[in-house]
C-alpha cells in the first residue's frame, strides 16, 4: 500500500489510478484503513490549515451550550425534582414528627400515672383535654391509647376537675369503691384512702356517683357536695357553703367563716404537711377571713394576732 | 495556562474543569477542523465531526487516562468519523469527477475550485441538463448508485445509461472549463455567492 494516500485523498490530489487504490483500500480491513489514517493524522501540521478564529469561537459556544445542558441538565432536573419533592414531605414529615411526639405515649406505654408528694400539687391535662389539679399526695393513673374511645381514669387524693364535654363518652372516674360519672363539668373530688371517706364538691354541671355497695346511681347537682364513707356505706349530700375551703388549695387561698380553730389548724396542718401545737388557746375561737396558702409564717401570724395563741410546729 | 501540559489539562478535564476544556478546545481547534474539513470535504460536516468529537471527550471525560497522549486521544474520539467520510468520498462518483477534474487542470491551484463549489456547480449544472440525462447524472451523482442500478430503476439497458452518463460528462465537462477562463472566473464568484458558499 502506497504511503501518503491519506494525504493525496485529504489534498484532493490523488490520481484516478490512486482514487482506485484507495476504493480497494476501503474495501479492505478497516483497522488497517484506520492505522493508515492515525498516521496520516499525526504527522498533519496543525499549522497548515487555516485558522478559523471566528467559527472557532461559534463552534466553542454551541459545544459549551450541549456539555452544559449534560453537565447540569439531569442534575438541574433531579435537583428541581427532588425539591418539588421536599416541599411536599418536609411538611408531611414535619406534621409526622410532632404527631408522633404528641402522641408518643400512646403507642408503647399507654398507661400514665401521676403522683403528687406533700406539698406538691400538679395541673394535668388529659388528652381529651380535660384538667385535672391535683392537691398534694394524689394520684391519677389512666390509659390515654384509650381515652379516645373510653375516658376513665383512677383517682386518689384530692383532685379538682374539670372535664371537656364531649357527647356520647362520658368520664368516668374510679377511686375508692366510688365510680364518678360526668358529662362536663367542674368539680373537687377528695378521696381518704385511710378512713374510706370520699368527698365531691360540684360546681357546674352534674355528676351520678355510684357506689359499689350501692345499688343505684346517685345525681348530684351544681352547688351540692356528695360525702361518702366506704366503711360505714353511707353518704351525705349537702349544699356547698359559701367560701368553701374544699377548692382553697387550688386558689392558693384558704376561706374560712365562722371556722372552729381546730378545723383551722387541720386545714393548715394539711397544707403544709405538718403538726401544729396550738398553744394559750380557749378552745372555742371561730375564724372568718382568708389565709394565703404557700406562706406558713403569714397564716401563722394572722391566727396569733386575731386569737392571741401561739402556734409551734411540732 | 496556554503552558500547561495536554496531560495536566486533560487531568482537569477529566475532573470536570471546564476552563482546561476550553484551553484543550483552543489548543487543537485549527488542527482538528482543518483535518476533518480535508476529510469530509464539507464544511458543515467538519464541524459536526468537531463538535460531536468535543462533546463526546467531555461526556467521557471520566474515563480518561491523562498519560495518554491528547494527539491520538483526540483521533480516537474522531476516528469513526473519519473513516465514514473517507469511504463516503472515495467512492462517491462526484469525487472521481472532481478528481478528474483536478488532475485536468494540473497545478493550477489558485483557479482550482473547491471540491465543495465543484460539486454544487455540477448540482445546478445537471438541473440544466436533458431531462434524461441529468436524472441519470442525479442518480449516478448524488444518490451513488451504480450504472446497473440505474438501469434496473429506469428499465432500459446499462448501455444506455452508461451513454447518458459519458454525454452529460462531456457537456459538464465544457461547462465547468468556462469556470476557469479568465473572464468567467467573475461568473464563478457570482454563482458561489448565489448558492451561497
Amino acid at each position: 500500500m502506497k504511503k501518503g494516500l491519506i494525504e493525496k485523498y485529504r489534498k484532493n490530489s490523488l490520481s484516478l489510478d490512486e482514487l482506485y487504490e484507495s476504493r480497494a483500500l476501503v474495501d479492505g480491513d478497516p483497522d488497517r484503513l484506520a492505522e493508515m489514517v492515525l498516521a496520516d493524522w499525526m504527522e498533519a501540521n496543525p499549522d497548515s490549515f487555516p485558522a478559523e478564529e471566528e467559527l472557532e469561537r461559534i463552534l466553542f459556544g454551541e459545544i459549551l451550550g450541549s456539555i452544559m445542558r449534560r453537565k447540569y441538565g439531569w442534575r438541574h432536573r433531579l435537583w428541581r425534582s427532588i425539591r418539588v419533592v421536599a416541599v411536599v414531605l418536609v411538611p408531611i414529615l414535619m406534621a409526622g414528627v410532632v404527631y408522633l411526639w404528641v402522641n408518643r405515649q400512646q403507642p408503647g406505654s399507654a398507661h400514665a400515672a401521676v403522683f403528687t408528694q406533700r406539698n406538691e400539687k400538679a395541673r394535668i391535662v388529659l388528652p381529651d383535654n380535660s384538667v385535672v389539679v391535683m392537691n398534694g399526695e394524689s394520684a391519677l393513673s389512666y390509659d390515654a391509647s384509650l381515652m379516645g374511645v373510653e375516658r376513665r381514669v383512677e383517682f386518689e387524693g384530692e383532685g379538682y376537675f374539670d372535664i371537656a364535654r364531649k357527647d356520647g363518652a362520658p368520664f368516668m372516674i374510679h377511686t375508692q369503691g366510688v365510680t364518678v360519672t360526668v358529662k362536663g363539668t367542674k368539680f373537687n373530688l377528695a378521696v381518704d384512702k385511710e378512713n374510706g371517706h370520699s368527698a365531691l364538691s360540684l360546681l357546674e354541671g352534674d355528676v351520678s356517683v355510684s357506689m359499689e355497695w350501692g345499688s343505684r346511681e346517685i345525681e348530684v347537682e351544681a352547688g351540692e357536695r356528695i360525702k361518702v364513707d366506704n366503711h360505714k356505706r353511707c353518704y351525705t349530700i349537702e349544699p356547698i357553703a359559701v367560701n368553701d375551703n374544699d377548692l382553697a388549695w387550688k386558689d392558693g387561698k384558704l376561706r374560712f367563716q365562722d371556722a372552729p380553730l381546730a378545723d383551722v389548724v387541720t386545714q393548715l396542718e394539711r397544707a403544709y404537711g405538718c403538726h401544729i401545737d396550738v398553744r394559750q388557746s380557749s378552745g372555742d375561737e371561730r375564724f372568718t377571713g382568708v389565709l394565703p396558702l404557700g406562706n406558713r409564717e403569714a397564716s401563722f401570724l394572722i391566727l396569733e394576732k386575731a386569737f392571741g395563741c401561739t402556734l409551734r410546729l411540732q | 495556562m496556554d503552558g500547561v501540559a495536554d496531560e495536566v489539562l486533560l487531568k482537569l478535564v477529566s475532573e470536570g474543569d471546564v476552563h482546561a476544556f476550553a484551553m484543550l478546545y483552543k489548543r487543537y481547534f485549527r488542527g482538528l477542523y482543518g483535518y476533518c474539513m480535508q476529510f469530509a470535504k464539507s464544511r458543515h460536516d467538519a464541524q459536526d465531526m468537531v463538535q460531536d468529537l468535543f462533546v463526546k471527550l467531555w461526556d467521557y471525560r471520566r474515563q480518561l487516562r491523562p498519560d495518554q497522549p491528547a494527539k491520538g486521544l483526540l483521533f480516537s474520539m474522531a476516528k469513526n468519523a473519519l473513516v465514514d467520510a473517507y469511504r463516503r468520498q472515495i467512492n462517491a462518483p462526484i469525487y472521481e469527477d472532481y478528481l478528474n477534474y483536478c488532475n485536468s487542470i494540473g497545478e493550477q491551484d489558485s483557479m482550482m475550485l473547491e471540491y465543495q463549489e465543484f460539486s454544487a456547480i455540477i448540482a445546478a449544472q445537471i438541473d440544466s441538463l436533458p431531462t434524461a440525462q441529468g436524472r441519470v447524472m442525479r442518480m449516478s451523482r448524488f444518490e451513488n448508485m451504480t450504472v446497473r442500478e440505474i438501469a434496473n430503476r429506469l428499465d432500459v439497458s446499462e448501455q444506455t445509461v452508461k451513454n447518458q452518463i459519458t454525454q452529460a460528462l462531456r457537456v459538464l465537462r465544457e461547462k465547468i472549463k468556462l469556470y476557469l477562463n479568465g473572464p468567467l472566473l467573475i461568473a464563478a464568484a457570482f454563482i458561489k455567492e448565489l448558492l451561497g458558499l
